[in-house]
């Protein structure tokens, strides 16, 4: 076992494995945070802890409701932290085949790397 | 020729000016990305599993990607935290923005039909924008908050039109310059365009001309409006004449002023006369726009938020929030209107005087000129216009001698080597010659950063002239290469010439300024502390100002050599002994100069020391202190110059040790001859013609702490171990030292407590008594101001006897009408009387 301080190893304890599996299967992955005040954050998730305080990278920030009309220009935030007290509701890109088989090479490398394409990506 | 001059680059904008380059709008460009590679999205909610799976986390454990750590995680904004998250506060500006064409639209903005209040209102704030945006503050915030420059071509009125596209076509060209010039820092300001167009198809004489005539038309009905003799006039009709008035004055001003700055611009600083005459027509008319400011429409008087502030209709303080940078927010406070106006005043009068710059001879006049226009902190504009006119872009000196040609000016001035001399036989030595221009192509780029350093603010300078003596001490060596290969040669043919130590004492003398004005940088700065002033003040005194005086006296003797060096390019050595005339090049005045400040610094140097010897400044007495930390630290950059040598700690203990001498100095002493540098300083710089403001004031400088230093050493306040205080503020490097009172006594008081004392010791004489009473008059005519100056018939009489001058001090001392002076026991008139 690695001799590096627990909180960063992406071994946890033995508690909250499946827990943390599902969490790890998120990462990277495109995610659509709302916020008390009513905007929208798009990114890449990147990290969280505990206290569901949440990192997106290459983050896009839109003050209307998705999907409103007419179409909005998000402003450019770059990385960005939500504390997870001011989360409404979170969703996620799900990149799986319909079919039911995961296709976790294909679709997910190429919405990561669309999100890596982005010129704003840090 | 390698590259002269750093270029700072900026990511997303070219430094050319619009009109050059095809028209970006990045902000449409972006959205233009984001939307073709928009991805399709499938979301699912996963809210309540997310929270749970969360929570099963222990305590600072984290869920992260490979290659993302804390060290990242920290660089990340925090929303909803006002401190770091611009978009909160857009969401509680409870009113809606709109753009130029939609407020146009519903109404609430004209573009027709304004009146000229408007015109004036919408003007003036522009300008207030623009003045705000030069200070440092972003375009998006000041200038672009007037929604008529985001689409200029839809305005109807002429004069808005006319009037919106020079102001772009201003602001676009002082974006160039100051970014070309590359002398700013990011507090200094901010060069992002966004994106915004600033009317580019438009061509210079154009938008010159479409300004001139709408000018030309208010002028005709401002004429025409005039009061005439015996005619009646309605109030109405006088403030019609005054509104249109003002509208033409200030058309006239952006004119001048857009017209001035592209004087400045033209090649080989052939504008400069026609930036003068309207650099001065400018200056003509700014008092009518400061009194004709409340003409304009003014903003309601409603309460401002941190990032809302009250506007007039057609600025609208938020319309570019969504493309700030995601930063934290930045409240631009914009300048009010007349403030606006009198920086404008001030940036009008730093440009006309930088106009003369050319004028001045060599490249050293003009290195002086450039450090003394520093010092008077200018705004980035004209810093950014005075270095583009020395180096322009085709990096040519004023854009048309080459920067070698200009150096080998400034050497031949400075210390004439044979090198350099037509008269000598070496000049047309082929060899010589390519060494020559060789040692001078290399040390093109170090001088011109020189200059380029002093464009910095005032702050930035200490790191740039530390880095810049790693350059010059590479120079040094090669100089110093180059002058023994031409002393070989020079001795075959004149043998009692030397051609040692020329060149390298030309980059000797800029080591060694810039080594100065790092050291007086701590100063201006204020960073070092009072015990610290000790190893200061000594290696100004025993080492760089000593070595710059003779290096100073080093190159003035070359100079007088040169002069009297035989014509060598005559055949036949007809040996005309020219007459002895006046020196023509001479560098008397910088000798004397320096020297002088060698003095000055020689006296704070023996005066800390004496405090120190006298228990009134103390060592501290930190638990981590170590003084030869602090000494290396202080003088770290000064490790890589070879000449002169750095001084390490140690052999700086050594140096300045007083037991070398024997038998030890007194504090008595040491003030005495405190006292005898500032006397020194005080008559080399009187010696010195001209005498500029500042020679002035550190004249004054100096005899006060002569002053300080007799009282010292005459015991004042010899039994206080109250530390001496340095007051910087009459300058910022030369302090008077000032004995704090421990009581709240007048000057007065103490001097007559000196009297009394001088009075009990028999051995002082009448001359001494009166000389002293005189300088201690002068002092006090510094200090007490406005009341002394009627009685300066008692200052000016300085050639009448020592009785009169007496009676009149005494005469004086009655005015100042304090008891203890003039009664007491009348033993002060007693005294006097004595020693006439």
């Amino acid at each position: 076992m690695a001799v590096d301080s627990p909180n960063l190893t992406s071994s946890g304890t033995s508690g909250s494995r499946p827990e943390r599996q599902k969490l790890e299967n998120w990462l990277n992955k495109s995610m659509r945070i709302r916020m008390t005040d009513g905007r929208t954050l798009v990114g890449v998730f990147l990290c969280t802890d505990c206290d569901c305080n949440i990192i997106v990278g290459s983050c896009e920030e839109y003050l209307r409701p998705p999907d409103s009309q007419p179409k909005e220009d998000p402003r450019i935030l770059g990385l960005a932290m939500i504390p997870g007290k001011h989360i409404v509701s979170i969703e996620i890109d799900d990149t799986t085949v319909p079919q039911g088989s995961e296709n976790l090479d294909g679709s997910e490398a190429a919405s990561v790397s669309a999100c890596f394409d982005h010129p704003d990506y840090m | 020729m390698s590259k002269i001059l750093p270029r700072k680059i900026y990511d997303e904008q070219l430094d050319l000016p619009q009109s050059q380059e095809s028209s970006l709008n990045m902000a449409s460009e972006i959205t233009e990305q984001v939307s073709v590679d928009q991805p399709k999205y499938n979301w699912v909610d996963i809210t309540q599993e997310f929270f749970s799976a969360s929570s099963q986390l222990q305590l600072g454990e984290l869920v992260h990607t490979n290659m993302f750590g804390l060290f990242e995680a920290m660089s990340a904004i925090e929303m909803m935290d006002p401190k770091m998250d611009a978009g909160m506060l857009c969401n509680q500006i409870k009113r809606k923005v709109l753009t130029l064409e939609q407020s146009v639209e519903e109404g609430s903005v004209k573009i027709s039909k304004l009146d000229h209040c408007e015109l004036i209102g919408i003007m003036d704030s522009s300008l207030a924008c623009l003045v705000t945006w030069i200070e440092g503050h972003s375009l998006a915030q000041t200038v672009f908050t007037n929604l008529y420059l985001h689409n200029p071509y839809i305005i109807e009125d002429r004069c808005l039109k006319c009037f919106c596209i020079v102001m772009l076509k201003t602001v676009d060209l002082i974006r160039e310059r100051i970014n070309r010039a590359g002398t700013v820092e990011e507090e200094d300001f901010q060069p992002m365009s966004y994106g915004f167009r600033m009317a580019g198809d438009v061509s210079d004489s154009r938008a010159l001309g479409m300004i001139k005539e709408v000018e030309e038309e208010f002028g005709k009905i401002s004429k025409n409006t005039r009061p005439k003799a015996g005619q009646d006039r309605t109030v109405l009709q006088e403030t019609q004449h005054q509104l249109v008035t003002a509208v033409h004055i200030r058309l006239k001003f952006f004119r001048l002023f857009y017209s001035a700055l592209l004087s400045f611009v033209k090649e080989k600083c052939e504008g400069l006369q026609m930036a003068q005459k309207q650099l001065s027509q400018i200056v003509e008319i700014l008092p009518a726009i400061i009194s004709t400011i409340s003409f304009g429409v003014q903003e309601e008087s409603s309460q401002a938020s941190k990032n809302d502030y009250p506007t007039i209709p057609g600025f609208e303080p938020l319309i570019n929030q969504r493309l700030l940078p995601p930063t934290f927010p930045r409240y631009t406070i914009i300048k009010g209107r007349l403030e606006s106006v009198n920086y404008i005043k001030i940036l009008v009068q730093k440009l006309q005087s930088i106009t003369v710059v050319p004028e001045l001879g060599s490249l050293h006049t003009i290195l002086e000129f450039f450090m003394e226009f520093s010092r008077s902190s200018p705004c980035v504009l004209s810093r950014s216009l005075l270095q583009l006119m020395l180096i322009p872009p085709n990096r040519r000196v004023f854009g048309s001698q080459s920067v070698v040609d200009s150096l080998k000016d400034t050497i031949r001035n400075f210390i004439s080597p044979p090198g350099l001399s037509p008269k000598s036989s070496i000049y047309n030595h082929a060899q010589a010659k390519e060494y020559i221009d060789a040692l001078l192509t290399r040390a093109a780029r170090p001088i011109c950063t020189l200059f380029q350093i002093t464009g910095h603010n005032r702050a930035r300078q200490r790191d740039k002239w530390a880095h810049i003596l790693d350059d010059l001490s590479n120079l040094q060596e090669e100089a110093d290469k180059v002058d023994a290969y031409l002393h070989t040669l020079l001795v075959q043919t004149e043998r009692n010439r030397s051609h040692l130590a020329c060149f390298g004492t030309w980059v000797l003398y800029h080591t060694l300024n810039a080594m100065i004005n790092y050291t007086l940088s701590g100063f201006e700065l204020e960073l070092y502390a009072t015990f610290e002033y000790h190893y200061v003040y000594w290696y100004l005194y025993e080492l760089l100002y000593a070595w710059m005086v003779s290096t100073l006296h080093r190159a003035d003797s070359f100079l007088l050599d040169a002069e009297n060096a035989p014509d060598m390019s005559q055949k036949g050595r007809s040996s005309k002994k020219s007459k002895k005339k006046k020196r023509a090049k001479t560098l008397a005045r910088e000798l004397t100069i320096a020297q002088a400040y060698q003095q000055m610094f020689g006296g704070y140097y023996k005066a800390v020391v004496a405090f120190q010897l006298c228990g009134k400044l103390k060592e501290p007495k930190f638990k981590f202190d170590n003084e030869e930390v602090r000494y290396s630290h202080r003088f770290a950059p000064f490790s890589t110059v070879l000449t002169p040598p750095m001084v390490h700690y140690a052999q700086y203990k050594e140096m300045s040790d007083l037991g070398r001498y024997d038998p030890l100095p007194t504090t008595q002493e040491m003030f005495g001859a405190a006292c005898k540098c500032f006397c020194q300083a005080k008559e080399l710089l009187d010696s010195i013609t001209p005498q500029t403001e500042e020679i002035q004031t550190i004249i004054k400088i100096a005899k006060t702490n002569f002053v300080v230093m007799k009282l010292v050493v005459g015991g004042h306040k010899e039994d206080s171990l109250d530390p001496p205080e340095f007051d910087f503020t009459q300058h910022n490097i030369f302090p008077i030292i000032k004995l704090i009172q421990a009581s709240s006594l007048p000057l007065w008081e103490q001097l007559n407590a000196l009297l009394y004392r001088f009075a009990r010791n028999k051995s002082c004489t009448a001359i001494i008594c009166s000389k002293l009473l005189y300088i201690l008059w002068d002092c006090l005519y510094n200090e007490a101001g406005p009341v002394l100056r009627n009685h300066t018939y008692a200052y000016h009489n300085r050639s009448q006897t020592d009785r009169d001058q007496t009676s009149r001090w005494i005469q004086l001392l009655n005015t100042l009408s304090t008891p203890s002076l003039v009664t007491g026991t009348g033993k002060t008139l007693k005294i006097k009387s004595q020693y006439c």
